[in-house]
């Protein structure tokens, strides 16, 4: 048992260290000027774990190298896990200008609800649900029935509003990016005609799958793209 | 004297439909029918603001080429439509498919519907061209001006025509001239713009055309027109000798003349005008009334006629011919006219690391649509990054100042020489090339910062650069939400809730419960002490021992969770031996079993009992 406990921590911490390693070398690469490189050790590092930081400077290498699919969608996974980081948000708009990509600007209710990420929306609506909980143990022991009756009804208030934001807030399980330019086309096959381009960087939302290609929505326009030529924001559900 | 106004009217309207709500683009491409090799002109028409979208066309190289912005004033509502003008040249024959062109507007992205063509061989002659000023198949409407009837849209003389004029007809493909378009109207006719003018040759593209044509009143061979003039930028294509004309899409509207004879204001107000001689001055009075009818030439009276015409308007023979490929310089790009080249001196903190803008200026006349610079290229003393260009329109027509931006990083301190950068382009003038160059500019760099090169991290000075610490490392990037070892949280305290609440509940109705069985037993006690007490007062010895036994028992069976006629004696001498509730209930069975005789008064027995059954309750 106590062996299995070392080799346990020993991968643990050469894991970590590997992950350091791989992001140090990165930016070292990355400062001379090598970004293809740098964008190479910053994915090894993105192996070991996700951290903002890593993806943004993944972003960085990317859009260094001029590949804005890889690049956008690097800063999008980065605004993930800090949703008010200011450097991802400033580097992400630049580099969508750069490539193209226009998005009509975020309804005044999404931009207010941004002000949170859906986890921390998520969590509130726990807290406020747990309130509601226990308003519901105080009235099943009697214990200050009023207050605890406007506890019920304001914690699960409470927490179904905030649990509406959190799902608002989400990135979409069907949210991909487009790597390069590709030909969106009319059917899963690789002959069939072409409906639209696709530009690299640009979102859009995968639907059915069949073979190798992807039935992608872009806007109210609609087509097929190969799996290569698209990846999805939050790639655990793959 | 019926008073009649001088009206003249006017109406230019471009065709393009007001459309509101949601933007809509329309792609369109002229010819129908191409050939490889020429070009034809893809027009994407937006009803809202927009930038050029990005064309690519399978088996044609396209090129953006310019773009225009139209009013529309229909009732009183204005609208406005964005035209990006394209030129497209075909590479090979077959079905030319122009996809589906998505085009991001102020509004949300408008799609243009797919357009499809033909593309055949190119003729080895290329299309002729109709006559000049020829009316484009329009039966000639007869004026009743003159002898013989005027074609409506002929040149001078006739209702409406259109000249197109060349600064010169020698040109080198890729040359850009300024061009103006003229299009007459004669008083009194009312016309309707159908589209731009636009040229009846694919061998040229007409750009930069004015959104609004400038409308002034002339005056040719004697009749008054209305001149609405163009200006715009010519440019060929390809190698030619074609005669080039203009056509213009017009809808124009005027009444016919009818014939009147000569006429005075005598003949139409009567020899005695005013019936009498009211300032008897008759030498005014004659001079007055004899003169022409001062009206009489600026209406026409007859029948209005309609009619749609495609004004034309040649320019003659024009000369293209080819750049020349001997001499051509390596950076040529395709500029043609005559151009000079300056670069400003690095702007910023000469550093190491720090970045610093070189700035470079091309100022002259041409296309400088063509006009591109490599930029300070890369070393081993700097850094440089992406060049960006803007262009600063001249006063003149295809005169300007083309200004190129460029961050630059030096990497080593000491002196930096910014080398000279080339600007190659034709000289249609000398009909030769050129070369303009600026002069090196050396900066003194200062060694840099603690921690130099960060800003080589991004391809944009204006980016952030990396960040240097890895930061909390998570294992997903999905939501709370979607995993589902988080609802273990929620569903762990709501089932807790559950737990504790349903804990209280069911406390309090045992609560109750045993409250409520406490009140019925105390009832039951209540009645079998009233019933002992009337028994004790008749002297009825056996109901009040049975009365006083049945209490007793009730609180017994109460306290030890059985049931009351459970409860004997011997199970209180066992349980609870206390003397006089033992001799209570003896005496009691003895009463009820044995049936002594005795006669004691009850009294002693009913104190006790009461005694005994206070002492049980209160237990």
């Amino acid at each position: 048992m106590r062996r299995l406990f070392i080799a346990l921590a020993l991968v643990l911490v050469s894991g970590v260290a590997s992950a350091d390693d791989a992001f140090v070398a990165g930016n070292r690469v990355a400062v001379a000027g090598d970004a293809k490189a740098a964008a190479a050790d910053f994915e090894r590092s993105l192996a070991h774990g996700w951290s903002a930081a890593t993806l943004f400077d993944l972003g960085n290498a990317y859009a260094t190298a001029g590949d804005w699919g890889h690049s956008i969608l690097a800063y999008e996974r980065a605004e993930l896990l800090a949703p008010r980081d200011p450097a991802i948000a400033a580097n992400l708009a630049h580099v969508r200008a750069d490539a193209g990509i226009t998005s009509p600007p975020p309804r005044t209710v999404d931009r207010t609800l941004a002000v949170l990420s859906a986890d921390e929306w998520t969590w509130i609506a726990v807290g406020a649900g747990a309130l509601a909980c226990l308003g519901l143990v105080a009235l099943g022991w009697a214990y200050r029935r009023r207050a605890a009756g406007m506890l019920v009804i304001a914690g699960s208030l409470a927490a179904a509003l905030c649990g509406v934001a959190a799902a608002r807030t989400a990135p979409s399980a069907d949210s991909a990016i487009v790597l390069a330019r590709t030909e969106v086309r009319l059917a899963p096959v690789a002959t069939a005609d072409a409906v639209f381009v696709a530009p690299a960087g640009e979102e859009v939302r995968l639907g059915a799958e069949h073979g190798n290609f992807f039935q992608v929505h872009d806007g109210d326009r609609m087509g097929w793209l190969p799996r290569a030529a698209v990846e999805r924001v939050v790639p655990s559900l793959q | 004297m019926m008073k009649r106004t001088p009206l003249l009217v006017l109406a230019i309207a471009i065709g393009v439909p007001a459309i509101a709500g949601a933007a809509t683009a329309r792609a369109q491409l002229q010819p129908a029918q191409l050939a490889v090799g020429n070009p034809a002109q893809l027009t994407i028409t937006v009803d809202d603001e927009a930038k050029p979208p990005d064309v690519r066309i399978p088996d044609a190289r396209v090129r953006y080429t310019g773009q225009m912005q139209q009013t529309t004033i229909v009732n009183g509502t204005q609208s406005q439509a964005l035209t990006f003008l394209y030129s497209v040249v075909p590479d090979k024959t077959g079905p030319l498919d122009v996809p589906a062109i998505p085009v991001a507007t102020a509004h949300g992205t408008a799609t243009t519907a797919p357009v499809h063509a033909s593309v055949a061989n190119a003729p080895a002659n290329a299309p002729g061209n109709a006559p000049a000023s020829a009316a484009g198949g329009m039966p000639a409407p007869a004026t009743g001006r003159g002898p013989g009837n005027a074609a409506a849209t002929g040149d001078a003389g006739s209702h409406a025509f259109v000249r197109l004029e060349l600064p010169k007809k020698k040109l080198v493909v890729g040359e850009a001239v300024p061009v103006t378009i003229r299009a007459y109207f004669r008083a009194g006719t009312s016309a309707t713009l159908e589209g731009q003018p636009h040229l009846d040759s694919d061998a040229f593209t007409l750009s930069q055309l004015s959104d609004k044509p400038a409308q002034t009143e002339v005056e040719l061979h004697g009749e008054r027109y209305l001149q609405a003039t163009w200006t715009g930028v010519l440019s060929p294509a390809k190698p030619s000798t074609l005669p080039l004309a203009v056509e213009l899409p017009v809808d124009i509207a005027y009444r016919t003349h009818v014939e009147h004879q000569h006429r005075t204001l005598r003949d139409m107000f009567g020899s005695d005008a005013f019936g009498g001689d009211p300032f008897g001055d008759d030498a005014f009075a004659d001079s007055f009334f004899d003169q022409e009818d001062p009206f009489a030439d600026m209406f026409d009276d007859g029948p209005v006629q309609e009619q749609h015409a495609d004004l034309r308007g040649s320019v003659g023979t024009v000369a293209v011919s080819e750049l020349p490929v001997a001499g051509r310089p390596p950076g040529f790009t395709g500029a043609v006219g005559t151009f000079a080249v300056s670069m400003d001196a690095p702007a910023g903190d000469a550093r190491v690391g720090e970045p610093m803008t070189v700035t470079m200026h091309v100022t002259g006349t041409g296309n400088f649509d063509r006009v591109a610079i490599g930029g300070v290229p890369a070393s081993a003393q700097l850094k440089t990054y992406e060049l960006k260009s803007a262009f600063a329109a001249g006063a003149k027509p295809l005169t300007g100042d083309k200004t190129f931006t460029q961050t630059i990083v030096p990497t080593q301190a000491g002196a930096l020489e910014v080398p000279p950068i080339e600007l190659a382009y034709f000289d249609p003038g000398k009909r030769a090339y050129v070369v303009a160059k600026t002069t090196p500019v050396t900066v003194q760099v200062a060694p840099g910062a603690a921690t130099p090169g960060l800003a080589t991290t991004v391809r944009d000075p204006d980016m952030v650069p990396n960040q240097l610490s890895p930061g909390e490392v998570h294992a997903t990037l999905a939501p709370l939400a979607w995993r589902p070892g988080f609802w273990a949280l929620p569903g762990g305290l709501l089932l807790v809730t559950v737990l504790l609440a349903g804990a209280g509940v069911w406390r309090r109705s045992s609560e109750r419960t045993r409250r409520a069985n406490a009140q019925a037993v105390d009832r039951v006690v209540s009645a079998a002490r009233d019933e002992m007490h009337a028994a004790a007062e008749r002297g009825d010895r056996t109901a009040f021992f049975a009365a006083a036994r049945s209490a007793v028992q009730q609180r017994l069976g109460t306290a030890w969770g059985i049931a009351p006629e459970a409860v004997t004696t011997s199970d209180v001498a066992a349980r609870s031996p206390d003397p006089e509730l033992l001799a209570l209930l003896e005496h009691a069975d003895r009463v009820t079993y044995a049936a002594d005789g005795a006669t004691e008064p009850l009294d002693r027995w009913c104190a006790l009992a009461d005694r005994q059954l206070a002492h049980l309750e209160a237990a």
